[in-house]
């Protein structure tokens, strides 16, 4: 869906997943670890991946927005090859602001024909999708989630976990450091002649 | 030769040098994932497939030693889960002693002393944590619902976080404080060759000494 605020480039390890300059989620398959961090946070379940039970290989799969590198029609000015494809223009790609102006028009059309549930999704979810949908109907109809979010575990884990593991990691090797500094002193001083204590 | 006693047996002291092994192991390959900048390391999870295999022997090597060593694994368990007051004295000591090198303020300590207790005690409880936790990612990845995953990486985090952190505590107090150097006859010999000398039992391990000299 090319969140704007995408779990998946959170919880992602190897920056195999990240934002493309123009906002939407870019891919990068040589990088992808297979770890499926992405597969379980996501809140569309859009990533998907096979797995080698016992090795765990994996390697996941999105849409790349058409950047893969060697193939990047959105590089060569091109639009994604499934807005070229689609035989009824049922995708539509240009500017998010023109889309979104283009989307609202096309809702209140639909609202006054008789669609009282139309609605625009993606133009407010997650900080604004980079996909957006005209439906004429509730979000669950097509089982879109009617209020996504990151998950409070990926939040929790990659904002206040991670850095705290970091302090933590930090302040003990330093303290370590300290404590060698110390004691290696008072040990000198200790066995010295007439020190502490004589052995 | 100075009189020694035996600290470690050989089966114990071979499953302290796998596990520790396979723990540096995950260590390494899960440190990948948590710094950024090591991420591109990653790649085509070959880090991951080191993972499993570390974490093959880092859950197989307890397995053969506990039916093989009955006796040893119940004490040991009993051992991390008994506290008394020889552990509030060794809490209350551990400021003076582990930084101004005042070996006589520690009280006896048992077998094992309070901190090395509690990293044994560490031990058991993170390594069942990182067993349950491990088990389901491997082999629950596809059939586990999303946020039974996400609670599931965040402890294995959390289990990494506090272990990892600990691990360079227990290197650093068994081989790197002034104290324990040279390393000659104190917790270095007891976990390569398994003996302590007895004047070593007797003036860090008093009250295990007493235990086993009345015998």
């Amino acid at each position: 869906m090319h969140c704007t605020d995408a779990a998946c480039v959170k919880v992602c390890p190897t920056g195999a997943l990240f934002h493309h300059e123009l906002g939407f989620v870019a891919y990068d398959k040589d990088l992808c670890s297979g770890c499926g961090y992405c597969v379980d946070f996501c809140p569309f379940r859009v990533p998907r991946s096979d797995r080698n039970l016992i090795t765990g290989m994996a390697k996941m799969d999105k849409c790349t927005f058409c950047t893969t590198p060697g193939l990047d029609r959105i590089a060569e000015g091109w639009e994604p090859a499934c807005v070229r494809a689609c035989p009824t223009y049922a995708l539509t790609y240009c500017e998010r602001d023109q889309l979104v102006a283009e989307g609202n028009k096309r809702v209140n059309a639909l609202k006054t024909s008789g669609y009282a549930n139309a609605r625009l999704y993606g133009d407010k979810e997650l900080g604004g999708l980079h996909v957006i949908y005209i439906l004429d109907d509730s979000p669950e109809v097509y089982k879109l989630p009617m209020a996504p979010q990151v998950p409070a575990t990926a939040i929790a884990w990659q904002d206040v976990i991670q850095p705290l593991g970091w302090a933590v990691g930090g302040l003990t090797l330093i303290g370590l450091g300290l404590n060698y500094i110390i004691a290696r002193e008072a040990k000198i001083t200790r066995d010295l002649p007439g020190g502490r204590k004589e052995k | 030769m100075e009189k020694e006693v035996e600290k470690y047996r050989k089966p114990t002291r071979i499953l302290h040098w796998v596990h520790g092994g396979a723990f540096v192991l995950l260590f390494l390959t899960g440190l990948v994932l948590f710094i950024p900048q090591l991420g591109p390391l990653a790649q085509d999870g070959w880090t991951r497939l080191l993972h499993r295999i570390g974490a093959a022997v880092f859950v197989v090597a307890p397995l053969i030693y506990i039916p093989m060593n009955w006796k040893t694994t119940l004490k040991g368990i009993k051992e991390a889960f008994t506290w008394g007051s020889e552990d509030i004295g060794w809490l209350k000591a551990a400021p003076q002693y582990y930084f101004l090198c005042d070996e006589d303020a520690m009280p006896p300590q048992g077998h094992m002393n309070t901190g090395q207790k509690m990293w044994w005690f560490m031990v058991i409880i993170f390594g069942l944590l990182f067993l349950i936790s491990g088990c389901i990612m491997w082999f629950a990845k596809t059939a586990a619902p999303p946020v039974v995953l996400q609670w599931v990486v965040f402890i294995h985090d959390v289990a990494f976080i506090v272990t990892g952190v600990m691990f360079f505590v227990h290197l650093y107090m068994s081989v790197v404080h002034p104290l324990v150097r040279p390393l000659g006859t104190g917790s270095w010999s007891a976990m390569t060759r398994g003996t302590v000398s007895v004047q070593y039992a007797k003036t860090h391990h008093g009250k295990w000494y007493d235990g086993i000299s009345k015998r």
